[in-house]
């Protein structure tokens, strides 16, 4: 079936409760602590959906699961941008709940495939701040959640580490800056991640995917 | 300082998870670091030693992370190098001729207290950096292969690659899986663990930056 064409470009943030080198990333059987819990967010700084106009809005999505992703049984939760109407709140909802997009072709479409509960979208204000080349983040969505993110320091020398990770057939990233994250939730879905696995990366994708090159 | 550099390709493993922490400046998977790295250099001179075509391997170990010291090594050389090319082999590949922290042999040897003394070896080394694969037999030393991730989910192989623009060691190395058994005073029994292939570019002054990936 011909899905809606949409495509959104801007920064996306993540951070889950895993160490600063997630095994996701590497296709490892296991988180680094069973389990996964984590949030993802995105400034689309341009984007539509449709004929819908997607520029400068900003989503999340909560997520758990009991052990690895692909094993399922997790649940997930969006946040959409306070500021969009209502148009614009139905295709952020549609996105970053895996819809109108090609089998396995963002990572939205697998945590929303894997999340046997999916809980209600919210509407909230979204402060996104996000600085990819210091590797500095504060993103806070009042009530619900706060996360902060700083460079990975090295124990041996105290300096800042910068290690980027490149997925170059991923379906979130092609690369991604990784920092250490702090993150607090108030919602359905708890979080308290402490210096975890964080990560910055320009997002572009659509429904098939993301886009490489110049492609768009 | 004596002016080297070695353009190498190589394939290397430690016990860690396919994710190195040591790579993200954390703990290793299991709290200690055992590993080996094999390289061809493909273009290198040490003074006017020339190296090309040469084999190298270190294998080592550490009772916890590397930064915190206390470890052993072996330098393996290729038999085919000449005196002046063994004596300049163990010399870069123990962290001489190099400025303090400029490559991870530096750091290596800096955080080894245990260095036995390199011995020289026929090498059958066959490594691919782009489809994940190597094999390598130093007989009686060291045997071991590589090949790509395998995703559990899918059984595809994946593809990432560790990307560290200030590093000491490579710029951007490819991900795999390693498997090998070495035995002597250092010795290894890894399977399917954290597996390494990338090139080196290193001088006594450090890495040499490539633009071209």
């Amino acid at each position: 079936m011909a899905h809606i064409n949409w495509y959104i470009e801007g920064i996306e943030v993540t951070n889950c409760n895993c160490d600063c080198a997630c095994p996701c990333q590497f296709e490892s059987p296991r988180p680094t602590h069973g389990d996964c819990r984590g949030f993802a967010a995105v400034r689309i700084d341009k984007g539509h959906f449709g004929h819908v106009a997607l520029d400068g809005l900003c989503a999340a999505l909560l997520y758990g699961w009991p052990g690895p992703i692909y094993e399922g049984n997790g649940e997930c939760q969006a946040v959409i941008d306070e500021r969009a109407d209502d148009e614009q709140r139905g295709a952020l909802a549609a996105i970053v709940q895996g819809e109108e997009t090609n089998e396995g072709a963002t990572h939205w479409w697998v945590y929303r495939t894997m999340s046997s509960t999916v809980h209600p979208p919210l509407v909230k204000r979204i402060e996104f701040d996000a600085n990819i080349e210091h590797r500095e983040a504060r993103i806070v969505i009042p009530g619900v959640l706060e996360s902060t993110a700083h460079p990975i320091r090295s124990p041996a020398t105290g300096a800042e580490h910068r290690v980027r990770l490149n997925l170059p057939n991923g379906i979130e990233f092609d690369l991604a800056e990784v920092a250490s994250g702090t993150t607090k939730t108030t919602a359905s879905i708890a979080l308290d991640l402490k210096d975890s696995y964080f990560h910055f990366n320009a997002m572009r994708q659509s429904g098939k995917g993301v886009v490489r090159g110049s492609s768009a | 300082m004596i002016d080297w550099r070695i353009e190498a390709v190589t394939f290397g493993g430690c016990n860690c998870d396919y994710g190195c922490p040591c790579q993200f400046e954390l703990r290793p998977s299991r709290g200690h670091c055992r590993g080996f790295e094999v390289g061809r250099i493909e273009r290198g001179h040490f003074g006017d030693t020339p190296l090309d075509g040469l084999c190298f391997s270190l294998i080592y170990a550490w009772p916890g992370a590397v930064f915190e010291g206390n470890g052993a090594m072996r330098a393996i050389i290729d038999e085919r190098a000449d005196e002046q090319q063994r004596k300049a082999l163990i010399t870069v590949l123990h962290g001489g001729e190099t400025e303090e922290g400029k490559t991870h042999w530096w750091v290596f040897r800096t955080m080894a207290s245990t260095v036995h003394d390199p011995i020289f070896k026929p090498f059958s080394f066959e490594v691919d950096i782009d489809r994940r694969t190597a094999r390598v037999s130093i007989p009686g030393v060291i045997e071991s292969t590589g090949r790509p991730i395998v995703s559990p989910a899918t059984g595809n192989e994946h593809r990432v690659r560790i990307d560290i623009p200030n590093g000491i060691e490579f710029d951007i190395a490819e991900i795999g899986s390693a498997t090998a058994n070495a035995t002597g005073p250092i010795a290894l029994d890894l399977n399917d663990s954290y597996g390494q292939f990338n090139r080196i570019r290193h001088t006594g002054k450090g890495v040499i930056r490539s633009s071209n990936r």
